[in-house]
């Protein structure tokens, strides 16, 4: 035996399906929804009172009631198609997911690429029989698809006679060259060791900086290593036996991202640009076999840049200076809102960028730097 | 105005001046929008003419005094352009139901004589308890809030189902499921209430209840009568 009560709820439950199409037959108070007062009322844009006024119209009004279920019907799938085109966006929570995952590809990717033979660098005779390998850059710091790396600063005569991808052996054998006078080396050490201390200072700023942007692709991480590995093994030879700690190894690798020297790798890896010093960029459109210099009217040593376009960069440095390029030879400087120095520049088109202060803050642009938000 | 949607007045305002540029830009951002929104009210694609008699009207086809009179002109802000594109949409789905359901025919005397015998109880009685329960329950009804009856009307007018009535009423669907159980309970003790208060002790409020449950014919009338509309209605409950 059922509960009475149920019973009676059933009752009242057949009894409502008739009593309440009777009854909303019957013309409701009030003119019905007009479309904007019912959109208004889907996007939550009515005061509490005139939503009140809204549901009380449609309590007793069919037609109303059919039309918000009409909306709520269509609503419904828009939001259904929004979730499918842009999963990130329902879910917000869970975007950090995204550099996450991202990273741990490229962790992946590291692991499952097999490693290049290692490098053995000999600093003068007496450690010529140290070999100590240099780990190649590991995947965190690049801020967008196009990635920075260091490579040796090398003469203009030596970079147009031979590839990019000779430079880390050229490098190698002029560094075992200078091994045979010791004063040079000495002085190149010390150098290197002031560039590294400035470096690490600027790394921090740099993760802080690309951690804000968090777009991270496995791709670009994978071409950061081999890059990496290819472009800056020579340069740090000073830097060896400190490298060979992790600590050390993430100073180097945040180190490449801002140094003078810097190659700013486009979504087509033969299309790069190089920073050096003076304002000034190189440019290649080959891979590396040529490099062309272009002014780009800063008199400022460039800190970074990234180009999200084969013939798109953005560049940043000192004194707030960015700069942009959107023909790969010719370069405008952007206004920024505040003075102070840029260490790193994440951009993902000629109009969307996002520039990163020493100090950890960043600007972004989704206008070509006619307006920057915090 | 509200500032939220000032880019969408903006558009329209420049597309109901005729400004090519802006059309342009609108029907490459609101065309599929409109079509999914219509696929989504009627998925056999009978909504979409009226998607497409939309864009007419929203572009001016009509003069009036010379000047071409754009729907968008009746857009103030209050909602995304997308939301009152919807809207718009909805509204007229309707009534273009309400309108054809105005002229669906009866169905034939013979079956409708056929249906009443076999339906409606002949115990004169129980008519009478049938219609107290009828009052009680509208009385019952007019007495809750707005929204109880807003529910109510989704639910049993409509025939949503429960996850549809929750997103009208913008709460979850076991929300509205309790909140239905919770309002039914209340109808029922308010009928239950009122029967005694007419004068009925609980032996009949319990035939009254007896007989309103047994009332199939009535029941079975009250169907056919809103058969049509169930057919027509805007919204299928099983999906």
């Amino acid at each position: 035996m059922n509960n009475p009560n149920e019973d009676r709820d059933t009752t009242i439950d057949h009894l409502l399906g008739s009593t309440l199409k009777r009854g909303a037959r019957a013309d409701p108070a009030g003119a019905c929804l007009d479309a904007e007062t019912l959109a208004a009322w889907a996007d939550d844009g009515l005061d509490r009172q005139e939503r009140a006024a809204v549901e009380a119209h449609a309590a007793g009004c069919e037609r109303c009631q059919a039309m918000m279920a009409t909306l709520s019907r269509a609503e419904h799938a828009h939001a259904a198609a929004t979730v499918v085109n842009r999963p990130a966006r329902r879910f917000p929570a869970l975007a950090w997911l995204i550099p996450v995952t991202a990273i741990a590809a490229a962790m992946l990717v590291w692991i499952a690429v097999p490693q290049r033979a290692p490098t053995v660098l000999h600093e003068d005779p007496a450690q010529a029989a140290t070999a100590v390998t240099i780990p190649p850059a590991a995947p965190a710091a690049p801020s967008s698809a196009a990635e920075a790396v260091t490579p040796p600063a090398e003469p203009e005569a030596v970079q147009k006679n031979s590839p990019q991808r000779e430079a880390g052996r050229s490098q190698l054998e002029s560094s075992n060259a200078r091994a045979d006078q010791p004063e040079a080396l000495e002085k190149q050490r010390d150098d290197l060791r002031a560039k590294d201390a400035q470096l690490a200072d600027r790394s921090a700023a740099l993760t802080s900086g690309a951690a804000a942007t968090g777009s991270v692709t496995a791709d670009a991480l994978a071409s950061n290593k081999a890059t990496t590995a290819n472009e800056t093994v020579a340069q740090k030879s000073a830097a060896a036996p400190a490298a060979a700690s992790p600590a050390a190894a993430r100073s180097l690798r945040n180190a490449t991202a801002s140094a003078p020297g810097t190659t700013i790798v486009s979504s087509n890896p033969g299309s790069r640009w190089r920073i050096v010093p003076g304002g000034a960029v190189q440019h290649t459109a080959d891979g590396g076999s040529t490099w062309e210099t272009q002014q780009t009217g800063s008199t400022v040593t460039l800190a970074a840049g990234s180009s999200p376009s084969p013939s798109v960069c953005w560049l940043v440095g000192p004194v707030a200076t960015v700069l942009l390029s959107t023909d790969a030879r010719t370069w405008r400087r952007i206004a920024l809102p505040e003075q102070a120095d840029l260490v790193g520049v994440s951009a993902t088109d000629d109009r969307t960028a996002t520039v990163s202060f020493a100090d950890g803050r960043t600007l972004t642009t989704t206008d070509a730097g006619v307006s920057w938000q915090r | 105005m509200s500032g939220k949607y000032a880019a969408d007045v903006d558009l329209a305002r420049r597309c109901a001046a005729g400004d090519e540029a802006a059309w342009e830009r609108f029907v490459l951002e609101y065309r599929p929008l409109l079509y999914r929104a219509a696929d989504a009210i009627e998925p056999g694609g009978g909504a979409r003419e009226l998607a497409d008699a939309l864009y007419a009207d929203l572009y001016g086809l009509t003069q009036r005094a010379g000047e071409r009179r754009s729907l968008f002109r009746y857009f103030q802000g209050r909602s995304s352009l997308a939301t009152w594109l919807r809207a718009v949409l909805a509204q007229r789905y309707v009534d273009r139901v309400r309108e054809r359901r105005r002229f669906e025919p009866l169905p034939d005397d013979e079956e409708r004589r056929a249906d009443h015998r076999s339906g409606t109880t002949a115990d004169p009685d129980s008519t009478r308890l049938v219609a107290l329960m009828e009052q009680a329950v509208e009385a019952s009804v007019a007495e809750l809030d707005s929204r109880d009856r807003l529910r109510l009307g989704c639910y049993y007018v409509q025939e949503l189902t429960l996850a549809e009535t929750g997103r009208v009423l913008k709460e979850h669907e076991a929300t509205a499921s309790r909140q239905l159980a919770r309002t039914r309970t209340a109808i029922r003790e308010s009928v239950e209430r009122r029967l005694r208060q007419s004068g009925l002790n609980d032996s009949q409020v319990a035939d009254c209840f007896a007989a309103a449950a047994s009332d199939s014919g009535r029941l079975d009338l009250t169907r056919m009568v809103s058969g049509t509309e169930r057919k027509e209605s805007a919204v299928d409950r099983s999906k």
